[in-house]
């Protein structure tokens, strides 16, 4: 009885469960070096890229500068408006 | 939970195009400024900087108004950071280029495109330092030349940056022509 209890409890323990079976995939399947380079390639592009930007961006020339304005002869303007801002000038 | 990210096909490639794509953009968007800085650290001495250097002293007339020292800034069009900065001493022009042209405190920056510099640059060792004004005035009314001044109209002034924008037919955003006169103190129509 003692021993048919104890086979049974054995039996019990050796059946494969779901956390069995995960364990296994974790010990046998190790992911690709390719995937985790080109996750970090593609993390350290874009975060590099972006600090970058932004320092670029918040250094920018046009952030403490205003556009000087063409004053007498500009694309656009009619022959009056460029007379009349020679005048102007003059 | 990551490992089983990583072994998912899909959602890595969604992933890293979810990441690429921006970083793509900002290269595209900021490439002028980080080819500059990409420039600076490893050319040594800058090719850029000792032309711009060559044509500032072939052309010094252009900056004649400005006192010594004083500050230019040249950016090629797409540089938002970068630029090459002109320093005018009494021995002449020395340029350099810089991470942060800002830091240069220069009263102007000349914006160039591509037209801009190989008109004021091919050959410009062999041409009469006076076609400055021309180049410069057709480069601006045909719009490859951009001027950035400085806000301070009174730095402007007293640097005599005003004159300098002035003499090449321009004036800051915001100020007429009356206003520069009276500030440079020339008569009024």
């Amino acid at each position: 009885m003692k021993l048919s209890n104890e086979t049974s409890r054995d039996s019990e323990l050796q059946k494969p469960t779901d956390l069995d079976g995960e364990i296994y995939v974790r010990l046998t399947t190790k992911p690709a070096n390719w995937r985790l380079f080109l996750l970090l390639s593609a993390l350290m592009l874009s975060v590099g890229g972006g600090v970058l930007a932004a320092v670029a961006q918040l250094n920018a020339v046009p952030g403490s500068k205003k556009y000087a304005q063409c004053a007498t002869e500009c694309p656009g303007m009619t022959t009056a408006q460029k007379a009349a801002a020679q005048a102007q000038k003059r | 939970m990551f490992r089983r990210f990583l072994l998912n096909t899909p959602a890595l490639v969604l992933a890293s195009i979810l990441l690429i794509v921006p970083a793509g953009l900002e290269m595209w968007a900021f490439y002028p400024d980080f080819a500059s800085w990409t420039r600076i650290l490893l050319q040594r001495p800058d090719p850029r900087a000792e032309l711009w250097q060559r044509w500032a002293n072939h052309y010094e007339g252009l900056f004649g108004m400005l006192p010594s020292p004083a500050s230019v800034g040249i950016q090629y069009q797409g540089e938002r950071a970068a630029g090459i900065s002109l320093q005018k001493s009494q021995a002449g022009f020395t340029a350099s280029s810089r991470f942060v042209l800002a830091q240069s405190r220069p009263g102007i920056v000349f914006t160039l495109d591509k037209s801009a510099r190989e008109q004021l640059l091919n050959g410009f060792e062999s041409r009469p330092p006076g076609d400055i004004w021309a180049l410069m005035k057709s480069g601006l009314y045909a719009g490859h030349i951009h001027i950035w001044n400085d806000t301070d109209m009174d730095r402007l002034d007293r640097g005599g940056y005003l004159l300098l924008m002035r003499a090449i037919d321009t004036h800051p955003d915001g100020l007429d022509w009356k206003t520069v006169k009276q500030k440079l103190g020339e008569p009024a129509n």
